[in-house]
């Protein structure tokens, strides 16, 4: 490989061009979300006297303080239980070798292609038949359950790429299941549990259907769906619309500037596999 | 934690000891299988009863339509329209994208490991980051009449081409495809890059002691190499592209006239719009065995060649 | 968001800003004293709490009457809830279903949900409040369902409150028509030639979005000149053996589509949404804007605009003036409501004349008999011109609804199917067609 400028430039060029195209739509939506409520945005349209109130206006008109505790709960809720449950899924199903395990793995990984929309309202009536309607519990175990699928296809992937030897030493020095699972595999799957993490953070953080559909109560809905409060049906306010969007990923983009390192990592070490 | 107690008392020998510790196993996999089998598996065979109901989710009795909602997903031009752009997104979702990820992981091969390369895959990776919500209204803005896209054409004196994008009969469609090429060119691009990082560097150097070119290395190496996380590119985007539903429904509900419909906005459309959940369930149906079809041997065709 | 069209109907005026503060004040109260909820309503105890759904587009106004209500009654109390328009026909079939959910709410599907139980009957409190003689038979009708899901004089009822709502017509640039030289027109001919004379001298004649649908607004009323009122009510109304597959409907359609071929609207009609358009027009880029007086306010234009209503012509001249006109103050109570009798309560307090002076006030759209009615005029105030077509409309029995309103697939179908037309993809008779199989796959389901 030569290190001539002449032959790096174009690479480190193309990579910036790929860069930009990245966050030219995020940069477009600070542009937009800047400028005084009043004006319809046009292009990249940066303004010498940023409102920055816009972002105060957008969070109270939304009612967002209401909607983020509900994501918040619903996060909480959700997102350590399932990646604990499918991880010692995935564990079983590959390293434990579990008798039918790989049938419950393939019935799991083709209900990932089914769209999520069509489980929507059988839940609404399971969750009436169980008296879980109307409570946080009846969005909380759903999601758990709704995360599967994924969730467990990360994890055996990963688990699929630890050397078997592994456990066979492991259970000759006489441990348990358990223990080998708590002390050897957990502490080595460490990178795809927290990037699985920051997948199910996002897929949680980003559920607004389900809410709208168990929850009669507006005000337990989530954030994720607050952005409709900017496009009533007598027009849109593209400014706090803008504003709005930009606080509703701004703790997705703060965890995975957190999480990134372990994302690569993840992904370096073959995370995935078919 | 009984499978712990159990499996070490019967320490030998070891062979049933061996069986013993399989089946306790599903100690391990059972909150899983319960969350799953009650929340998922359930509501799946629910909504599959439904597709052979007219029924409007609320109403106490349900009548039976037999095959008539899958009759009409092939016979409505509008939900067999939605199939077909669903195809069309494939281009976008996954062709591009893992061309795009192929160029970028085999120039990533050449630069060295420091704060740049990492700057340029944390930024690559963002779009994948931001909710679909917020995607939407960055690109409904990125394309609209006074946005972006048409403002950088005016600058580049291009003005002409300038138009209301999502407007277009027939640039709607790859418009809003566009956006998933943005959305999965990261993700792509990372595992892409991830596979190359673990190709023997010996191959490029033997490749090039034999004279082979930029083109030929990645033809010869770096392609057969990455064989395994193209298959797992293709296998999620072709999911995605097949499902796409949040970013059509915020940027144009399926218009203008139904040339950006997919079968994800019919879907939701029909359940929470129409209220017609059997007809929705049906659709959905027809997709998700459409997806298999697909994936399935997508799988096999990619799996093949490996251990 | 385009789908929600068909709830315009029900609207006033769209005030979104400020709001929410307010209303996050209340609902916290709200949550407060929902446990302390008790039946009977001496000004001892604290105070029943009922539950009001809003779209978001018309929580000002609504908040506006619940804050009234709450000062001049004792002992109920209404808090509002908002859900984005654009979830509310998501959200409120299921939310219907349970005590949780509101108690009074604007429907979003009337047959629908009266078939599901999902209403209260309320003709006992009709009875009770002497609802029936202090509306006359036309008022209480759109909220008359009878057994076969026919909305009519001859059902139940399970809308009511009062009678106050936004009108629309033809909204006009003042400057442009003065420079143009044109009058109110008379006949439809007459609108169409001066839609010709605008297009000559280089001015954009109607200004429309129609990424969201909204060319609608002129159909429906087209709908109206060419169908008759009574007959577009007929079904939406599901009355047998009501169609619109009439000669009358194809050749609205068809003039729609010849005004749209002709290039009469801006030429990305079918890119934007309505907030676009009402900047186009603002910016005095167009002559006329056809849509409903709920455009008003909310600051849609830039405050040194000068426009103008006039009320859509009839076919013939001297024929009945005919327009879209809601009514904003008609509920529905939910039969899984816990304070029913609370609720309709409130329900007799919207009928009262109080009530509909805060919905004027606030929500910008007009009552009965607070002014008298003249003949259409150029120099009139914008406020002065729509109370009066309001009142005009209502005096010709031309008061229409959107056709959209019959069901949820032909509300569905408005917006592509308009873009359709304005892209000259359809006919007017296939758009007829379309929408025909649409109503009747609604009375089917119902």
């Amino acid at each position: 490989m030569s290190d001539s400028w002449s032959s790096k430039l174009p690479r480190y060029a193309l990579l910036g061009a790929v860069a930009l195209y990245s966050i030219i739509p995020v940069l477009s939506m600070l542009s937009a979300a800047l400028l005084p409520q009043n004006v319809i945005p046009t292009g990249l349209n940066f303004t010498l006297h940023p409102q920055w109130h816009n972002f105060v206006d957008a969070w109270s008109l939304a009612n967002m303080s209401t909607l983020l505790k509900s994501s918040v709960l619903l996060v909480v809720g959700v997102v350590p239980a399932a990646l604990l449950i499918s991880t010692l899924a995935a564990y079983a199903i590959v390293i434990l070798r579990i008798p039918l395990g790989g049938i419950f793995y393939a019935v799991l990984v083709l209900t990932l292609v089914l769209p999520f929309e069509i489980v929507v309202i059988p839940l609404y009536f399971q969750d009436q038949a169980m008296g879980l309607l109307n409570t946080r519990w009846g969005l909380i175990l759903p999601l758990i359950g709704l995360n599967m699928p994924f969730a467990v296809f990360w994890m055996r992937s990963y688990f699929l790429n630890m050397p078997a030897e592994l456990y066979e030493a492991a259970t000759v020095d006489g441990g348990s299941a358990w223990a080998i699972f708590w002390k050897v595999h957990l502490p080595l799957a460490r990178p795809a549990v927290a990037s699985l993490g920051l997948l199910m953070f996002l897929s949680t953080w980003n559920q607004f259907l389900l809410p709208l559909v168990l929850m009669a109560n507006p005000n337990n809905w989530t954030l994720a769906g607050a952005l409709q409060t900017f496009q009533n049906k007598y027009g849109t306010n593209e400014v706090l619309l803008n504003a709005g969007a930009i606080e509703l990923m701004a703790p997705t983009i703060l965890v995975y500037l957190i999480l990134q390192r372990h994302f690569v990592k993840a992904m370096m070490q073959g995370a995935v596999k078919g | 934690m009984t499978a712990t107690a159990e499996s070490t008392a019967t320490a030998s020998p070891r062979r049933r000891s061996v069986v013993l510790r399989r089946y306790a196993g599903w100690i391990f996999a059972l909150p899983a299988l319960l969350f799953y089998g009650i929340f998922e598996f359930r509501p799946i065979l629910s909504a599959l009863s439904y597709s052979f109901y007219q029924w409007d989710g609320v109403a106490p009795t349900k009548k039976w339509v037999g095959l008539a909602n899958y009759g009409a997903v092939f016979t409505q031009p509008q939900q067999l329209a939605s199939l077909i752009h669903a195809f069309v997104f494939i281009f976008f979702f996954t062709v591009l994208p893992v061309s795009f990820g192929l160029v970028v992981a085999s120039i990533m091969r050449t630069v060295k490991p420091g704060p740049y390369g990492t700057v340029t895959r944390t930024l690559l990776f963002l779009p994948q980051i931001i909710p679909g919500a917020a995607a939407g209204v960055a690109w409904n803005w990125m394309y609209s009449r006074d946005g972006f896209v048409n403002t950088v054409l005016q600058w580049v004196g291009l003005g002409s081409l300038a138009q209301p994008w999502l407007g277009s009969f027939s640039l709607a469609l790859p418009a809003v495809g566009f956006v998933g090429t943005w959305l999965a060119t990261g993700l792509c691009s990372v595992l892409l890059m991830a596979g190359v990082g673990s190709i023997d560097p010996g191959l490029y150097e033997a490749a090039s002691l034999d004279g082979a070119g930029a083109w030929w290395r990645f033809r010869a190496v770096t392609l057969p190499g990455l064989r395994q996380q193209i298959g797992v590119c293709v296998t999620i985007t072709i999911i995605a592209a097949l499902s796409s539903f949040d970013v059509v429904y915020l940027m144009t509900q399926g218009g203008p006239g139904y040339t950006t419909l997919v079968p994800g906005v019919e879907v939701y459309n029909l359940a929470f719009n129409e209220n017609q959940i059997g007809a929705a369930c049906a659709l959905a149906v027809v997709l998700a065995l459409i997806v298999m079809l697909i994936v399935v041997p997508l799988q096999l065709f990619f799996r093949k060649g490996d251990s | 968001m385009n789908k929600e069209t068909r709830s315009v109907s029900r609207s006033s005026v769209g005030g979104r800003r400020r709001v929410a503060s307010r209303m996050a004040v209340l609902l916290s109260v709200a949550t407060g004293v929902a446990g302390f909820a008790a039946t009977g309503a001496s000004a001892s105890s604290a105070p029943v709490t009922i539950k009001m759904f809003s779209g978001s587009g018309l929580a000002k106004v609504n908040q506006a009457l619940a804050t009234a209500f709450n000062k001049s009654q004792h002992g109920v109390k209404v808090v509002l809830l908002t859900v984005p328009d654009a979830d509310y026909n998501t959200a409120l079939p299921r939310d219907l279903q349970s005590s949780a959910g509101p108690d009074v709410a604007a429907p979003a599907a009337l047959v629908q949900e009266v078939a599901d139980h999902q209403l209260l009957n309320l003709n006992s409190y009709a009875k009770q409040y002497g609802w029936t003689k202090k509306f006359s038979k036309q008022a209480l009708a759109p909220g008359r369902v009878n057994a076969h899901g026919v909305i009519g004089t001859n059902g139940s009822l399970y809308m009511a409150g009062g009678q106050a709502g936004v009108v629309t017509g033809i909204f006009y640039n003042r400057a442009l028509l003065a420079k143009l030289n044109l009058t109110v027109p008379k006949t439809l001919a007459q609108f169409g030639a001066d839609l010709k004379a605008a297009k000559a001298a280089g001015i954009t004649p109607i200004v429309a979005s129609n990424a969201d649908g909204l060319t609608g607004h002129l159909f429906d009323m087209l709908l109206g000149d060419y169908m008759g009122a009574r007959k577009i009510d007929n079904v939406i109304n599901n009355v047998p053996g009501s169609t619109v597959n009439t000669p009358g409907a194809v050749a609205a359609a068809n003039q729609l589509a010849s005004w749209m071929s002709a290039g009469y609207f801006n030429s990305d009609a079918n890119a934007i949404q309505q907030t676009q358009s009402y900047q186009e027009f603002g910016a005095g880029n167009g002559l006329f804007f056809i849509s409903g007086s709920w455009i008003e306010s909310g600051g849609n234009f830039p405050a040194s605009f000068q426009y103008g209503m006039m009320p859509f012509p009839p076919l013939h001249a001297g024929g009945p003036y005919s327009a879209m006109e809601s009514n904003a103050l008609a509920f529905a109570i939910s039969a899984k409501s816990k304070h029913q009798a609370q609720a309709a309560e409130f329900l007799n307090w919207l009928g009262s004349r109080k009530a509909a002076k805060v919905y004027v006030k606030v929500g910008g759209g007009n009552a009965l008999g607070l002014a008298k009615i003249t003949a259409p005029s150029l120099s009139a105030s914008l406020t002065k011109q729509t109370e009066n077509i309001y009142q005009l409309v209502q005096k010709d029995n031309g008061v229409l609804n959107w056709l959209q309103n019959q069901g949820t697939t032909v509300n569905a179908d408005y917006p592509p199917q308009l873009q359709l037309l304005m892209a000259g993809k359809t006919t007017g008779s296939a758009l007829i067609q379309k929408l025909e199989s649409d109503v009747q796959a609604d009375r089917q389901a119902a």
